[in-house]
């Protein structure tokens, strides 16, 4: 045996060098890698979402079939030995209920699951379908490596006379993968960021004019 | 103790590069329940993803923001000596010379992967799925990479493509399918130079167009 694997080192140094030294090593150092859920930056810039301060009492909800939260898919063969964790659930509240206290005065929103969503009287209803997050990463030269990551969240609003606005939103975020992969979790945070920023719009652009 | 190093090191390397080893083929949304046989392929249009386009487009503006300094440093040499000053010059043109071939063969080579991947695919692609239902392939590189020969056998490399391509149907637009393509290939020395053949842009374009050619006979539809 020993024979055998000094024939084969003899033979295969330069290619195993190169195996341990540029693609072993990497991989290992990303197979150790396990985040937690990433950060999302929120990319909402209200202050450029003008106060329109509506009178009245107004009642809403927001329905969401899961929470936003989970793994992103990871599209190729690249970082495969990598999860990318992410949890948005709470910010797109916050993200939501701020809109709200944009466009009105006094707002009081629900947040509902999908079974109890729309047994309440509301004069608007809003929905969240549960978020497709995927990530893919590849070598853009021979030792750099790119993360993409896209974001798709589809959401409606219902108002009062039951006329339906829908809400669609395809975002994407890139970062270097950096030696470990850990650069994807920025290409996820960055592109959920942004698909919450323009959820965040659609909604305003949608309460503004109904 | 030297030899069971050995033995360790390369025991481990086989499991993890084979732990590691890139999948070519990933469906995103499979073609099942799709009768491929009738497949009457009409149309391939090949572009360059966004991020391919924005990174390239990066690179062009840091050359053309240093043909700038180097332009500036041509107007204003410095340099106490008129000797010194023309050497000066002389560094700086030369400089501004080489960015601005770099620019042409950064922006040439875009142009080239587009026409060749499309070249190479319609070359895989001629004469099958010839059947009555007309669909369109769309594909969309996301990057392409290739080591220069020298570090092959220096210090190794690798030469990778991946894109993804999605079928859809011309009659309906229906999209049929979507998969994640990935072409990488690992070489090092003088063997893995010889591996690597004396055209590896071809070789590569060429797999690449074998694995879209298989996905559309169905080979990836389960």
């Amino acid at each position: 045996m020993f024979l055998l694997v000094n024939i084969v080192s003899k033979w295969y140094q330069l290619p195993f060098r190169y195996i341990i030294i540029v693609v072993i090593i990497p991989f290992l150092a990303g197979c150790s890698y396990s985040p937690n859920k990433e950060k999302i930056e929120n990319f909402v810039n209200y202050d450029s979402l003008k106060v329109v301060n509506r009178h009245g009492n107004y009642k809403a909800s927001l329905t969401k079939e899961t929470h936003l939260s989970g793994t992103a898919e990871l599209i190729g063969p690249f970082c495969s030995a990598h999860n990318f964790p992410y949890d948005f659930d709470f910010i797109i509240d916050d993200a939501i209920t701020t809109v709200l206290d944009k466009v009105y005065q006094t707002v009081e929103l629900s947040i509902l699951t999908s079974e109890n969503g729309t047994s309440i009287e509301n004069d608007f209803s809003i929905k969240i379908d549960p978020a497709d997050v995927r990530i893919m990463c590849h070598p853009i030269t021979e030792y750099n490596w790119e993360c993409v990551a896209t974001t798709k969240l589809l959401g409606s609003v219902l108002d009062r006379e039951n006329d339906k606005y829908d809400i669609v939103v395809e975002t994407r975020g890139v970062s270097p993968a950096g030696g470990a992969c850990g650069g994807g979790a920025d290409a996820v945070s960055a592109s959920i960021g942004h698909a919450i920023e323009d959820f965040s719009n659609q909604l305003y652009d949608i309460l503004v004019v109904n | 103790m030297k030899q069971l190093i050995k033995f360790i090191s390369i025991f481990l390397a086989a499991v993890f590069f084979t732990a590691c080893t890139p999948k070519g083929v990933q469906p995103i949304q499979s073609l099942s329940g799709v009768d491929v046989a009738d497949f009457n392929l009409t149309n391939v249009n090949v572009g360059l993803s966004p991020e391919f386009i924005a990174r390239v487009e990066k690179q062009i503006t840091d050359e053309e923001e240093y043909i700038a300094s180097q332009k500036e440093l041509i107007e204003n040499p410095p340099g106490r000596t008129s000797l010194r000053r023309r050497d000066a010059t002389k560094v700086a043109q030369k400089r501004l010379e080489e960015s601005e071939n770099k620019i042409n063969s950064i922006r040439e080579e875009m142009v080239a992967i587009e026409t060749d991947v499309s070249t190479g695919i319609q070359k895989v692609l001629a004469d099958k799925f010839l059947g009555s239902r007309n669909v369109s392939l769309d594909v969309l590189i996301n990057s392409f990479a290739m080591t220069n020969g020298g570090a092959v056998i220096l210090v190794g490399g690798s030469d990778s493509m991946t894109g993804l391509i999605r079928i859809k149907d011309d009659q309906s637009n229906e999209l049929l399918g979507e998969y994640h393509i990935t072409d990488f290939d690992a070489n090092s020395g003088l063997i893995g130079m010889m591996a690597r053949g004396g055209n590896p842009r071809g070789s590569m374009i060429r797999q690449f167009s074998e694995k879209i050619s298989d996905v559309l006979a169905g080979k990836y539809s389960e």
